[in-house]
């Protein structure tokens, strides 16, 4: 008896010292929740302001969206309709890479920014580079690596990276019917 | 009790001569993982030396409350529970660094150095005292981050803290900003903090065996 006692003591402390990290968790989120969701809003706006260029843009964001994808928003200048920028994820050689597409509405590509990427420093890091990522504007439908846009060489499966999360982006974009499938 | 406990003595074991990272060798994943850069060592080190001073007081504080067999669950527990709650205040008030630490703020709960300190210091001693320790060890987790952090940034990417100091004409050598470069640093490292600990422990013999000699000397001038 005494034994099933001794048990119930030590679940009984482990709970509670549980339950006290929990209460310190849980304060500590109440307290930042705002500060970090202003945060991230932030950031997206910086990423959709340089993909579109212009500081007066409003974006909404959209729902129902393909499963590939994380955020589409339709982007707006005053009540002219600049287009919709896609957020996504896409598998790198170092994890994921959060990345920005921003598509006009006749589905050419106005800007491509890299959110976060853990790729190799030096070398994958390189598809970052914003003389990089130009290349990618203008262009549309399904793109090839050296055909439509370059690689950067030493960082072949960062370049493909993008490339895929571009090509999603945009088929994404034309299975919501935003933008047409088959824009030359 | 008060003269067991010398916060300088404690400074210089975590700084030096026990150091959590060169000489005890804990905590190597996050050491060569995040080091890429000074600014990213100072982050790591600072964020794990906080989790360090909290969950070394908590451990301390309740050392007496936790039963024996499930302490290293519990230990788990706050420590993990001190990481979630610094990783949410670091993507509140550091969200840029934040961003370049990103997966290694929540791998702190399995670095061994502060279960190590749990179990062999705060679950031991009174919370004063560990929560020098938890500053002690945690700052010298710091100094060998921000050390190998600083040739790692300044051989591999020429620059300090992001700013040039070699000059344009150097060529970074991406080697060593990449992982074989963590691991030639911090070996080279290693081997420079013992034989400066040697040489540190001889000169010491050295002294002793000449006061020894002295004193021998004298005993047999005396003879004479």
């Amino acid at each position: 008896m005494s034994k099933i006692l001794q048990s119930a003591k030590i679940a009984l402390v482990l709970t509670l010292i549980s339950a006290l990290i929990a209460g310190v968790v849980s304060l500590v989120n109440q307290l930042t929740y705002e500060k970090i969701e202003e945060n991230l809003e932030a950031d997206r706006r910086a990423s959709i302001t340089a993909i579109f260029g212009s500081e007066q843009l409003s974006y909404e964001p959209m729902s129902e969206l393909p499963e590939e994808v994380t955020g589409v928003y339709t982007v707006s200048e005053g009540d002219r309709a600049l287009g919709y920028c896609v957020n996504l994820l896409t598998g790198g050689f170092g994890g994921d890479i959060d990345l920005m597409v921003g598509v006009g509405e006749d589905g050419r590509i106005i800007g491509v920014s890299i959110v976060s990427m853990s790729e190799t420093p030096g070398l994958g890091t390189k598809v970052g580079a914003a003389s990089y990522l130009a290349g990618y504007i203008g262009k549309s439908g399904e793109l090839t690596l050296g055909r439509e846009v370059d690689g950067v060489s030493g960082a072949t499966v960062s370049s493909k990276a993008v490339l895929a999360g571009v090509n999603t982006a945009l088929q994404a974009l034309s299975q919501m019917n935003l933008i047409g499938g088959e824009a030359e | 009790m008060s003269t067991k406990y010398s916060f300088g003595k404690q400074i210089r074991e975590g700084l030096f001569e026990n150091n959590p990272v060169l000489v005890q060798l804990l905590g190597m994943c996050p050491t060569l993982a995040v080091t890429t850069s000074i600014t990213n060592a100072l982050g790591m080190g600072l964020a794990a030396t906080a989790v360090l001073i909290c969950s070394n007081f908590l451990i301390s504080l309740l050392r007496k409350f936790i039963p024996k067999q499930v302490r290293i669950a519990a230990y788990i527990v706050i420590i993990s529970g001190f990481v979630t709650a610094i990783e949410l205040l670091m993507k509140a008030y550091f969200y840029d660094l934040y961003g370049s630490l990103g997966l290694f703020i929540p791998l702190i709960v399995v670095n061994c150095i502060i279960l190590a300190r749990a179990e062999a210091f705060a679950s031991r001693n009174p919370v004063i005292p560990s929560i020098m320790d938890g500053v002690a060890m945690g700052l010298g987790f710091t100094f060998a981050l921000v050390l190998l952090g600083a040739v790692r940034e300044l051989l591999g990417a020429g620059t300090l803290f992001g700013f040039a100091v070699l000059g344009s004409r150097y060529q970074p050598a991406l080697l060593f900003i990449q992982p074989p470069g963590a691991f030639l640093t911090l070996g080279l490292l290693i081997a420079a903090v013992q034989k400066i600990r040697n040489v540190m422990k001889d000169k010491k013999k050295a002294a002793k065996q000449n006061a020894q000699k002295k004193s021998e000397n004298a005993g047999e001038e005396e003879q004479a």
